[in-house]
């Protein structure tokens, strides 16, 4: 991984110089920006969590690089774009050329890395309570996303359009597996690749215009767990009716595969000047094969007097189906100048079937009466189908350009409708074959306003749901927005929004409401103007999601509360003195909800130039967490202060 | 890990190829390439090319030196035909009009076409009206209104020089602009997308141009943005849970920063969990009780993931234990 950044970072940091110097001469020279240097890392506490929230990492790094290409080179290319961002150390960056000649191709590629890490102290961990940490479900991966399209003769009548993406998503974790009666920490690594190929025509003839693309999807899964080292043990340590529960080994290996061809269309065209008319159609239908093999061997279950077995054999085969299209016809209407009606009609449909063989081969088991029978095999089928339709009826008029105002309303319906047929998922449903149906009505309207420095824009939006199918759905929810500002000149700026969201449903027994605020204000002031700037916000935040829930282990109904209320307070500057430029600011922000924590951000950025093409940047990002102690979540043990600082050279052509 | 490096390689080879190729002597912008769709007509819908095209006349580069230059860069600057000898002034007339006036004004700029708010964008949409299968710019959800318009997110000639589309500062902090709550959520909490930093931006799941209500953008099989780059979610599995079957990637997570790990809309996931999974009466609702032996007074019980780890669907457990 470091390797293969340092192996780009070195061809463009020698291909940098060398072009420079070659482009020294006549014809004009075709010399990128960049911002190239070395970041270093400083943690103090808990370091997982900072990977886990933030996961900055030491080592060089391309900040950012942009290049253009000043003329045409015959036969290759009329234009050429690159640039880079945030490329090397990690955890992301991404790379995009674009390229193309007149009339004849145009050729957009992007790369993007990501490196995911999640070592969280309180997430799937049951022993947080004893000081352990992280939780046992772990990962430290990275994901890859490759995108190529090539267009052939673009913006002509009829242009042939070639594309491919690759998302490949790979790397070690810990996971964790319940056989029997324990839950056993597992090493696990996955590595999946998703290719699509594409290709496809579009066409602009006349007043109609559009595209047919086909693509097949073809998508590689595969996973390997076993028993961590040392975790035989499991999760419960201590023995159940005098029956210790232990792994002394457990494997197993995934495989998966998803083919899917995948149809898309869509078409416009323009009727009579004040009429145009929009379609869609996309047709997704995907097979699925998975295959398991899964090999244990300890003690698993407690009962002397029943049934015990001492190893597992386990062989699942598994094939699942969806037939996946959505589709949509749309107006837009002029009515008069500046008055618009927008309209139409959306709908999406999916089935799934799907159907999963199980082969349990349970290894020297006893019977209830302590008879010893040997090996016991277990053949299950589980059928499940699941059927969903999402109809949505839309229709909104905007008037804009009514002096410095601006309005809009509108309508929508969308209607639900889910089947879960034969078994399904068990957690699902109460019952097989169980229909549920939702209508909601949507209605919404808008004003802007700008003149003079001065905007404003109101928001409002009702909905309205027959019946929930899961217990959070609303049956009645009300969002407003309103924003303002004012903007004098360069020198100053004011701004505030506020958003408010309350949801809740009718049923007394389920008691489901959710309320949403946040409230933000911000002042930008330039007392000298292009020199000197202040900037300073203020926020508040406030979540309430109440609902009842039924404990498991005694049936109670109890209320159950999430809480997240804080404020935000943030301040900076930016400053250009002579060759000398300076960013910097403070955030401060605390929640007092059901994770209490506080953070401390530092940014500061400054640059000092070297003549008109050489920069040196100097750059520090300090975050701070801390929590304080709530039931269930990690408390000091999260806390960490991460420090990074940066040293880079600015290239400016 | 192979293929990543070998693409770093091959960009590294090819931005050294770039650099190294051999320039052309004009110093003048290229005629340049592909008229996408939307810009093909410009040349149908152009004012009357510049009548300053006088010998005795200066030229825009002459006083607008940087500017021209820079122009060679410009997506508007590719429709021209090829073969065609550059000619920046009629790039330059396309939208700013004859400047026979402001010239032998000696540069006044009272006397050139200047774009500014909704009335500068209708220029934009002369030839920008042709609309993709979503909406058109006209009535999309930022239609082009005095309080937000193409010129109030776009910039011809200061455009970000990373970014496509000519926006005119990076996109998180140009969204901001308008919703500065939600961007100050990516850049506050402490669980987010790691936005403008890295390649990924808003525009990644969100159309600004799509209809109200309607911004989120789908993936080419139709389904919700999320798993353009969460692949591994999309199934089809056997035992499905949330996604597909009535609900969404947002019916557990906040996309837009969470004080919650995992982006949860819950802190604690058994009562994320049993928000749904409860039993209390009422209507009859998707989501079955967990059996009594869940004993939510002992820490594993309220791990739900840690036996259920398969939340997102599983092919081999039908109640998600692998």
């Amino acid at each position: 991984m470091r390797k293969s950044f340092r192996l780009a970072l070195a061809v463009l940091t020698i291909g940098i110089p060398a072009g420079a110097a070659l482009a020294q001469t006549p014809p004009p020279p075709s010399v990128p920006e960049f911002e190239l240097g070395y970041r270093f890392v400083d943690v103090s506490g808990n370091d997982q969590m900072y990977r886990s929230q933030i996961n900055d990492r030491p080592g060089f790094l391309l900040h950012m690089l942009s290049w253009n290409s000043t003329a045409p080179v015959d036969g290759l290319f009329d234009y050429a774009h690159l640039d880079a961002d945030d490329v090397g150390a990690g955890p992301a960056g991404s790379l995009r050329f674009s390229a193309g000649q007149v009339n004849i191709y145009r050729l957009d590629f992007t790369w993007r890395r990501t490196n995911l890490y999640s070592a969280l102290p309180a997430f799937a961990n049951p022993f947080l309570d004893d000081g352990i940490v992280p939780g046992q479900q772990t990962y430290n991966r990275s994901r890859d996303i490759y995108d190529a399209e090539l267009q052939i003769l673009p913006g002509k009548k009829f242009t042939p359009i070639l594309g491919f993406t690759r998302n490949i998503y790979r790397g070690p974790g810990t996971t964790t597996y319940h056989v029997g009666e324990n839950e056993f920490a597992l090493d696990d690594r996955v590595q999946s690749v998703d290719d699509e190929y594409r290709i496809g025509l579009a066409f602009d003839v006349g007043p109609v215009r559009g595209a047919v693309i086909q693509g097949w999807r073809r998508y590689r899964w595969s996973d390997t767990a076993s028993l961590q080292p040392g975790a035989g043990d499991g999760n419960i340590t201590f023995p159940i009716l005098g029956q210790p529960i232990t792994a002394d080994g457990i494997a197993r290996t995934t495989t998966s595969k998803v083919n899917t061809p995948v149809t898309s269309a869509w078409i416009t065209g323009q009727l009579f000047s004040r009429v145009k008319l929009i379609g869609s159609y996309v047709r997704a239908d995907a097979n699925g094969d998975a295959q398991s093999a899964e090999t244990d061997n300890g003690s698993f279950v407690s009962f002397q007097i029943a049934r015990f077995f001492a190893g597992l054999d386990d062989s699942i085969s598994s094939k699942a189906k969806t037939d996946y299209w959505r589709g949509s016809v749309r107006a837009e209407i002029n009515l008069l100048p500046n008055v618009d009606l927008t309209g139409g009609w959306t709908e999406k449909s999916r089935t799934l079937d799907g159907m999963a063989l199980v082969t349990s081969l349970y290894l020297d088991t006893v019977t209830y009466a302590g008879v010893s029978v040997g090996d016991l095999q277990k053949l299950v089928q589980n059928d499940t189908a699941i059927d969903r339709t999402d109809r949505t009826f839309d229709a909104t008029v905007t008037a804009r350009l009514f002096g410095p105002f601006a309005f809009n309303a509108g309508w929508s319906q969308t209607h639900q409708d889910v089947t879960f047929s034969d078994q399904s998922s068990e957690v699902l449903a109460a019952e097989p074959g169980q229909n549920f149906t939702r209508t909601v009505n949507t209605y919404g309207t808008g004003v802007s306003y700008a003149q003079s420095g001065l905007t404003f824009s109101a928001d409002y939006r009702r909905d309205d749901g027959d019946q929930p199918i899961f217990r959070t759905d609303f049956t009645g929810r009300d969002r407003f927005k309103l924003r303002g500002g004012w903007k004098w000149k360069d020198l100053v700026q004011i701004g505030a929004t506020w958003q408010e969201t309350h949801a809740h449903g009718d049923a007394p027994e389920i008691g489901y409401s959710t309320k949403v605020r946040e409230l933000l204000a911000d002042l930008e002031v330039g007392p000298v103007a292009k020199i000197l700037t202040f900037h300073a916000s203020a926020g508040e935040f406030k979540t309430t999601r109440d609902i009842l829930i039924r404990q498991p282990q005694d049936f109670d109904i109890v209320p159950s509360a999430q809480r997240e209320m804080g404020h935000t307070w943030e301040g900076g500057l930016r400053a250009l003195w002579k060759s000398l430029t300076v960013d910097a600011a403070y955030l401060w922000m605390q929640n007092n909800g059901s994770v209490p924590f506080t953070i401390n951000r530092v940014r500061a950025r400054a640059e000092y130039g070297f003549g008109a093409n050489v920069g040196v940047v100097g750059e520090w990002i300090r975050d701070q967490y801390g929590e304080k102690p709530a039931f269930d979540q990690a408390g000091s043990l999260a806390d960490y202060n991460a420090n990074r600082y940066g040293v880079y050279l600015h290239w400016r052509p | 890990m192979v293929r990543g490096r070998t693409a770093l390689v091959l960009a590294g080879i090819l931005f050294g190829a770039g650099v190294l190729a051999p320039a052309q002597e004009s110093p003048t912008p290229a005629p340049a390439a592909t008229p996408t769709p939307a810009m093909a007509p410009a040349a149908e819908t152009t004012p009357a090319p510049a009548a300053a095209k006088s010998s005795e006349l200066p030229k825009c580069a002459d006083c607008h030196t940087e500017l021209v230059a820079a122009f060679a860069a410009n997506p508007h600057a590719r429709w021209s035909h090829k073969g065609k000898p550059p000619d920046i002034e009629e790039y330059c007339s396309t939208c700013h009009g004859d400047g026979t006036k402001h010239i032998e004004g000696g540069g006044d700029a009272a006397l050139i076409q200047k774009f500014h708010g909704a009335e500068g964008a209708e220029l934009c949409l002369s030839c920008h009206e042709k609309t993709n299968e979503h909406a058109s710019f006209a009535t999309g959800f930022h239609s082009n209104t005095a309080a937000v318009n193409c010129l109030s997110c776009h910039s011809i000639h200061k455009a970000v020089k990373t970014e496509p589309f000519l926006i005119a500062e990076k996109p998180g902090e140009l969204c901001q602009t308008c919703h500065a709550g939600i961007s100050a959520a990516f850049r506050n909490k402490p669980y987010a997308h790691r936005l403008d930093r890295g390649g990924m931006t808003c525009l990644d799941c969100h159309d600004p141009h799509d209809r109200k209500g309607q911004t989120v953008k789908l993936t080419r099989q139709g389904e919700l943005a999320c798993l353009n780059c969460h692949t591994e979610k999309r199934g089809p599995f056997v035992f499905d849970h949330v996604t597909g079957t009535g609900g969404d990637c947002l019916s557990c997570h906040q996309p837009h920063g969470s004080d919650n790990p995992k982006m949860l809309l819950w802190a604690r996931v058994d009562q994320l969990c049993l928000s749904c999974h409860s039993q209390t009466g009422g209507p009859a609702t998707a989501g079955a009780q967990p059996p009594s032996f869940h004993d939510l007074t002992l820490p594993r019980y309220r791990n739900c993931t840690s036996c259920h780890v398969a939340v997102h669907g599983s092919n081999l457990s039908p109640v998600l234990l692998k």
